[in-house]
């Protein structure tokens, strides 16, 4: 009674296998994202709340505080069932087959990226169980501690580096970053990643396991060069820049944007703070908008305005743009469109970050060297690695070098806090754009000292937000999980830090 | 011994032939049956006595001498007045041997207070029968539940198996709107056309369709579709019907003494005008003369009339013929109609036309041929949106600012470029003409209903059946959002789809019917049926047109092309026995087996028993005279069912090649389902089984001017097979698993009195009542809710929990100290309190009153309809909340609303500030759910039917053979409603979500006229 029933029940629609570089691919994809999490993780929370970026639109939650379940919980959303699940699936299908080391490594030191921006954002999430559901047939993942977190994903960096292997099949142009499947090059991603997970956990009162990891990984070996920078180059088409496909005006992306000025300005912040410095980036990445409100307008250093953080377009007295003297949109910068296009490089780690981080490593005396030079090479690549978004930002390497050689005098002399102060001003000025990562690191060091906004019914009463809110529907089908995490951590709120963010 | 041949024909009292009449020579087992012309031919010696049976009649003896013609004339049986029903598989049942209860819908019921899809009218007519009307419009789809609803999976519509002519079709909803918006396509009852329907059999337990096997969980709707009969010339019918619709909320109760704005205050320039939007937070209306959108200066002052400037009149019209006639051997019957509907919504309706021919012939003595054919060929344009905004007519509409005239937005729809002018900083709110006249949302169904019966009668009591038939469809649908849309100014083609369906069924059956010995009748028959159904779907969706207003897909700049395929195979055995003994007590047994393509190897058989016992008492014990009849019966039975095909194993989706510089790469992911989610398979799964139990009794009292039918039951879902949403920390969205029970008992009663009855007047009462408990009892030992639909406003859920009925509605309250005054945050926002259960969205109380009456030519009937017991979630006046629309939004407009109330980190401390009235209700428009909760309770005078019928004495001078005129209404009057703007029956969904309405499309007060002629 049941001949052909098997092959009735099978899908033709639907492949039963694939090779391991078709889903690679597909993880790098979503790795880089799509429109839906860059915008409301990355560029309406992230980047407003550290002052890079500001609006005086609601949407963008995260310049006032305010809350929206959609958006605070937008990455939590998207990483999990795209990047993760397909990174897991990779890993899993390569796990016991040497002769696919490279694939799973490669897998894995993605799959590190994408749950470290979760966990730095929420603090504790699934770990252990994130995107096995099908695998283990659990449908209620437990949320592991941060610390439980990290120890695994440097676990997990070690483990894959020592896969990597330049003898064994590489994924070769199914490797979409940089690298081009270059198993060398995995390597230092993955020990830089293993610097950058260390160096998060210098707040804490015992930093041993801080400084273990930057040990291991300079031991390992690390970004040599500007070009070990990690990236995806994106292509305008079906493989836009998701960052771009929100802030730039091209044919296909948001709508709104295309029409008059962009809702979403550079921060007075960020804007001053460069402009104080004399920053050679601030023509690269700030323009204003022509007369007409369409954007390309000029790029003058001495021309440019930051909007205010914290206000709203009504007629509000206090909350109200008017109430700065300045109520027109079009007076405003607003990111550069030269660095928005739709195959603009999304960057996720640079050997400006390294150096800095190494600078910092070296100046708490974890490791042995010369801070100044490590912090001048890390500005200098800082400034360089905007090049890459195409020949009309010219690199001017003696302009660099004067600049980092001036911003270098606090890191010669002064406290440690003034050293910390001057490396991390300039990771947050080289991790623009890169907001998830801006955002953690401002959390974890401190600096630049940002001056919170208090907007009305904001959720923190003032503060900039420690971590974001879980998203509401992990209650609606998981809450034993998201309930316990609450328990161990501490109320899901925006002022709740995370582990790594307590002494 | 000596015989003679005796031959004969057996007719009713009217003189039509009657077929397959029983005929025994008393004292033996021989006998034999007539044909389809009444004509018998049986071998007896003279002086014997033959016994006529026939359902439904009164049996008759006849003893015979030597004259060898003897024609019988059986009557009615009067007390047992059509008291034959079908039953499953088509099988022709007395009524008092069942041990379940059906209940019988004539096809004139159907036929005369119309509807654009015909289980609307089904609704308030047999207990236990729970219609829901969609707010989607006149092709939308409609949701039928028989005794609650016994899955609690969110994907499986538990509506029940509707069979034509002994052909399962399919009634699956072909789309629908969710939280996101978005139009329903229809369903698969709608095609059915009323005026083809003989009757219509309601098999609501599970023993009553226990041998459909898995696919009567729900119960079972048998239709029969009207066939010709052996008369001289051509018999024409012909009715012509008109229907005009409003709606039946006609105008919003909004307040309507503050304007458009924000902050308290009026637009002073277009850019305030545009960022007014939906807003209603301005000014006081003082007539004075204010800046709109479009730079006119127009009065601030209230403008009440929006509903009734936007909606036009809907009309339909439906004109049907039929031929039928026949001869000894041949009978046939033809039927056309037309239906014509352009709905309220402007620029958007349904044409349907049905085109249906049944025959039956006698081929030689013992064998039988009926063929049923049907097709149906529907045309819809612009179906409406509904749910959420974009595209969504009556999401504007219904949300206007009190001072902006809908007349507004006509006048200036398009800016000086062609394109939807900006009338609002959000431009997902979609202009309400251009919604109507430039979007595009286009169907095209031809549909194919086809069967094939071959009897053969080996012997009198014995038969072999052969049948065959198939329903198929062929749809296609095109749905455009037009260039210059503000929110895509590029246009999209949202869904083009090419879809095939079919659904074959074949059955063999043998079958018996024979008085076995003295006093005991077996009737038993045995069969096998394959089932095989293939859907076949592909389409496309893409955005940007190159060459604008032109919407071919070659035109488009990206677009993904997409193909679904659904096949599953069921293989069955079954088989059925039914003992009487004398005519008082019968045992039914049924079993049937179902082999499921869709459910793994190791546990893909279910086997489904039934059994069923009816005790006709007053055969038996000497009853009081006002005691006509009385039964009792009672019945158990399993059912159950599988699942969708490809959930038991992981597949790949290879999603278009991405052109990443100077690699095109392929990419792969785990395949999406339909619904856009990723769905953990699972190689374990089983099958789900549905166990209930009935008992009930039968009574006619007082000449048989009373009659009772009382059902208790109570069925029982086990190892339900649900999608549940999981968290997406898994990697995906939901699970397929074997959780949860659900359980519903209930009680049905259904009385039919004759208060009045004399020469020139009768009065009949029949109310029917029937009350649902539904509960989940348990969830897998993980899951301690099911979430099964949400809102666009994100305000509520309908989840399933344990202990709770089917689909409660959850959200927030408000927070509150221990004397109930509400909690603010220091910033003036109300604090959320318990995420509560509101209650459930299926009504479980539901009441039909059909009152009707006769004088002379006139009958005059009445229908209300009432449903009570559940609630319901109002995403419309939550919207008018944000708005600024709703009337409680008044309070505080001058000066702001003054909060006092402990605080609650501190409760020695008071929060006491002021807050704008704007704030003030925005925060809770879309934070606490409580005061958007309303009881979905409803009485409604659904139907109104006045009939004149011409005299016999006239038709004798017209070519007619009858002829009647009515005048009819539907929807006339809400009685009875909690919900305020809205009507209570304005669910957008037919799932398992129920109880949330959002701006939806208004539901209908119809009136219209019925003209009906025979010749």
């Amino acid at each position: 009674c049941t001949k052909n029933f098997e092959q009735i029940n099978t899908d033709p629609t639907a492949a039963p296998a694939v090779t391991p570089g078709i889903l690679l691919t597909r993880g790098l994809l979503y790795a880089s994202g799509g429109e839906f999490e860059a915008w409301r993780s990355n560029l309406i929370y992230c980047g407003p709340m550290v002052q890079h970026l500001s609006s005086l639109s609601l949407t963008y939650a995260g310049d006032k505080y305010l809350y929206n379940d959609g958006y605070s919980g937008a990455a939590f959303n998207s990483f999990y069932p795209n990047g993760i699940k397909i990174l897991v699936t990779l890993i899993n299908q390569t796990a016991n087959d040497p002769a696919q080391a490279n694939f799973n490594a490669m897998a894995t030191i993605t799959k590190v990226i994408m749950l470290q921006r979760l966990t730095d954002l929420h603090g504790d999430v699934p770990y252990l169980a994130a995107g096995r559901g099908f695998l283990d047939l659990n449908f209620s993942p437990a949320y592991d501690r941060q610390e439980t977190i990290y120890n695994g994903l440097a676990a997990e960096l070690i483990a894959a580096a020592a896969k990597l292997d330049a003898a064994k099949a590489t994924p070769g142009s199914a490797d979409i970053s940089g690298y081009g499947g270059s198993p060398e090059q995995w390597k230092k991603l993955a020990y830089s990643l293993l610097l950058r997970i260390g160096l998060r956990l210098s707040k804490k009162s015992d930093p041993a396991k801080a400084k273990e990891y930057v040990q291991k990984a300079v031991a390992g070996g690390v970004f040599t060069r500007n070009e070990d920078i990690f990236y995806m180059q994106h292509v305008a088409g079906d493989y836009d820049n998701p960052n771009s496909h929100v802030i730039g005006v091209y044919p296909g992306s948001r709508a709104e944007t295309g029409k008059s000025n962009l809702s979403i300005k550079l921060s007075k912040f960020f804007v001053d703070l460069l402009k104080t410095k004399n920053d050679p980036r601030l023509p690269f990445i700030s323009e204003l908008p022509k007369p007409d409100s369409t954007p390309g307008g000029s790029n003058v250093p001495a021309l440019q305005k930051g909007l205010p953080n914290g206000y709203d377009n009504t007629s509000d007295p206090v909350y109200g743009i008017g109430s700065t003297g300045d109520a027109d949109l079009a007076h405003y910068s607003q990111p550069r469109q030269i660095i928005a296009q739709p195959n603009s490089p999304n960057i996720f780690l640079t050997y400006s970050e390294v150096q800095l981080m190494l600078a910092e490593a070296t100046a708490r005396g974890w490791i042995a060297g010369d801070p100044v030079s490590r912090f001048i090479t890390g500005v200098k690549s800082g400034i360089w690695q905007w090049s890459l978004y195409g020949p009309a930002i010219v690199y001017d390497d003696a302009a660099a070098q004067a600049y980092a050689l001036a911003e270098s005098a606090a890191v010669g002399a002064g406290s440690l806090n003034t050293k910390l102060e001057a490396i991390n001003t300039q990771y947050y000025i080289t991790t623009f754009l890169n907001e998830y990562e801006a955002y953690a690191n401002w959390r974890r060091s401190g600096y630049p000292v940002l001056k919170p906004v208090n907007y009305k019914n904001n959720e923190t009463n003032g503060q900039i937000p420690r971590r974001l809110r879980y998203p509401r529907n992990d209650y609606d089908v998981n809450r034993e999980n998201v309930e316990a995490a609450n328990a161990a951590q501490g109320a899901d709120l925006f002022t709740t830090p995370v582990w790594w963010d307590k002494p | 011994q000596y015989t003679t041949t005796f031959t004969g024909k057996v007719t009713d009292s009217g003189g039509q032939p009657l077929m397959g009449v029983n005929i025994l020579i008393k004292g033996t087992s021989k006998g034999t049956a007539t044909n389809i012309d009444g004509n018998y031919t049986i071998t007896a010696p003279p002086g014997s006595t033959l016994l006529f049976r026939y359902l439904g009649y009164l049996p008759q003896e006849i003893a015979v001498g030597n004259e060898p013609t003897q024609n019988v004339v059986l009557k009615q049986d009067e007390k047992n007045l059509s008291e034959v029903v079908v039953t499953a598989l088509g099988i022709r049942k007395e009524k008092k041997a069942l041990g379940y209860a059906v209940s019988e819908i004539k096809g004139e019921e159907l036929t005369q207070a119309r509807s654009t899809n015909i289980a609307n009218t089904l609704s308030g007519k047999v207990a236990g029968l729970n219609v829901t009307t969609t707010a989607t419009g006149p092709a939308g789809s409609t949701r039928i539940i028989l005794r609650g609803n016994t899955s609690i999976d969110k994907n499986r519509n538990n509506q029940p198996l509707i069979v034509v002519d002994g052909i399962p079709i399919n009634n699956d909803n072909l789309g629908a709107a969710t939280e996101y918006g978005g139009t329903d396509a229809g369903d698969g009852i709608s095609s059915i056309n009323p005026d083809d329907i003989a009757s219509m059999t309601v098999l609501k337990g599970g023993s009553a369709g226990a041998l459909y096997g898995s696919r009567a969980s729900n119960g079972v709707i048998l239709i029969t579709t009207k066939s010709g009969a052996k008369r001289k010339g051509v018999g024409i019918e012909y009715s012509s019907n008109i229907v005009i619709d409003r709606p039946i909320v006609n105008s919003l109760d909004w307040q309507y003494e503050y304007g458009m704005g924000q902050n308290g205050l009026k637009p002073q320039t277009v850019g305030e005008a545009r960022s007014g939007g939906l807003f209603s937070w301005g000014a006081k209306l003082d007539g004075s003369s204010v800046i709109q959108y479009d730079g006119k200066f127009r009065p601030y002052s209230a403008v009440k009339d929006n509903f009734k400037k936007f909606y036009k009149s809907g009309y339909t019209f439906t004109n049907s013929v039929a031929m039928s006639g026949g001869t000894d051997k041949f009978t046939y019957r033809f039927g056309a109609t037309d239906m014509k509907n352009e709905a309220m919504l402007p620029n958007s309706g349904i044409r349907r036309d049905n085109l249906s021919l049944n025959i039956s012939a006698l081929l030689g003595k013992h064998l039988t041929l009926n063929v049923y054919a049907k097709y149906i060929r529907e045309r819809t344009y612009n179906r409406p949106r509904v749910s959420d905004s974009p595209g969504n007519a009556n999401y504007s509409l219904y949300l206007l600012p009190t001072s902006l005239s809908v007349q507004t937005l006509r006048e200036s729809k398009l800016d000086p470029d062609g394109n939807e002018a900006r009338w609002s900083d959000n431009q997902y709110t979609t202009n309400p003409w251009f919604a109507a006249y430039d979007f595009e949302q286009d169907d095209k169904k031809d549909r194919y209903i086809n069967a094939a019966e071959l009897r053969y009668d080996v012997l009198s009591w014995l038969y072999v059946k052969g049948r065959i038939g198939a329903d198929m469809y062929n749809r296609t649908n095109k749905a455009i959002t037009p260039n210059g849309t503000a929110y895509i100014p590029g246009g999209e083609i949202n869904d083009q789809t090419r879809q095939s369906f079919y659904e074959l069924n074949a059955d063999v059956m043998v079958g018996m019917d024979k008085l076995v010995a003295k006093d005991w009748r077996v009737t038993a028959f045995a069969g096998a049926n394959v089932m095989r159904s293939k859907n076949d779907k592909l389409y496309l969706r893409g955005a940007t047109f190159n060459v604008p207003y032109y919407y071919d897909q070659s035109n488009l700049q990206t677009k993904t092309v997409l193909n679904d395929i659904f096949e599953k195979k069921i293989n069955s055995v079954y088989a059925s026995a039914e003992v009487g003994f004398r005519s008082f007590l019968y045992l039914t047994l049924t079993g049937r087996n179902d082999w499921f393509s869709t459910l793994p190897l190791n546990s893909n058989s279910i086997f489904y028993p039934s059994a069923g016992l009816s005790f006709v008492l007053s055969d038996v014990v000497t009853m009081p005279k006002w005691i006509n009849y009385a039964k009792l019966r009672t019945s158990w039975a399993r059912v159950g069912g599988d699942t969708d095909p490809y959930r038991l194993r992981l597949g790949y989706q290879v999603q278009n090649p991405m052109s990443l510089g100077t690699n095109t790469l392929p990419v792969a992911d785990v395949k999406k389902s339909t619904d856009g989610n990723y769905i953990i398979p699972n190689p374990n799964l089983r099958p789900y089984t549905n166990d209930s139990y009935e008992a009930g009794l039968e009574a006619r009292f007082f000449d048989n001017r009373l009659t009772v039918d009382f059902s208790y039951y109570n069925r029982k879902t086990n190892d339900d097979i649900v999608q549940a949403s999981v968290s997406v920390a898994t990697g995906y969205n939901a699970a397929f698993i074997n959780v949860g029970k659900v359980s519903n008992k209930g009680v049905e009663l259904m009385l039919t009195g004759t208060p009045v009855r004399n020469k020139n007047f009768t009065w009949d009462i029949t109310p029917n009542f029937s009350y649902n408990r539904s509960e989940v009892i348990q969830l897998d030992g993980k899951l301690k809710s099911l979430k099964v639909a949400d809102v666009r406003t994100f305000n509520v859920t309908i989840q399933q929990v344990p202990g709770e009925p089917f689909g409660v509605i959850m959200g927030y309250k408000f927070k509150r100290d221990e004397q109930g005054n509400i909690l603010f945050n220091s910033a003036g926002k109300p604090l959320q309190g318990e995420n509560t259960i509101f209650g459930t969205g299926v009504a479980p109380y539901t009441l039909g009153v059909t009152n009707s009456f006769s004088y002379k030519s006139f009958s005059l009937g009445v229908l209300v309809d009432a449903r009570w017991g559940n609630k319901i979630y109002s995403g419309t006046n939550d919207y008018a909340y944000y708005y600024g629309l709703q009337k409680n939004t008044l309070e505080g407009r001058e000066g702001g609303v003054k909060i006092k109330a402990q605080d609650p980190n501190d409760p020695s401390k008071y929060v006491d500030k002021t807050v704008s009235a704007q704030d003030y209700y925005q925060n809770i428009a879309f934070n606490i759910a409580e005061p958007f909760i309303y009881d979905g309770a409803f009485i409604k005078l659904r139907q109104v039917i006045l009939t004149y019928n011409l005299s016999p004495e006239i038709m004798k001078k017209t070519p007619f053979t009858g002829a009647s005129l009515s005048f009819v209404a539907r929807n006339l009057w809400i009685i009875y409603k909690d919900i305020p703007n809205v009507d209570p029956e304005s669910t957008y969904g037919n799932g398992a979500g129920q109880g949330a309405e959002v701006l939806g499309y208004p539901q209908a007060r119809s009136y219209g006229l019925n003209l009906n002629v025979k010749f």
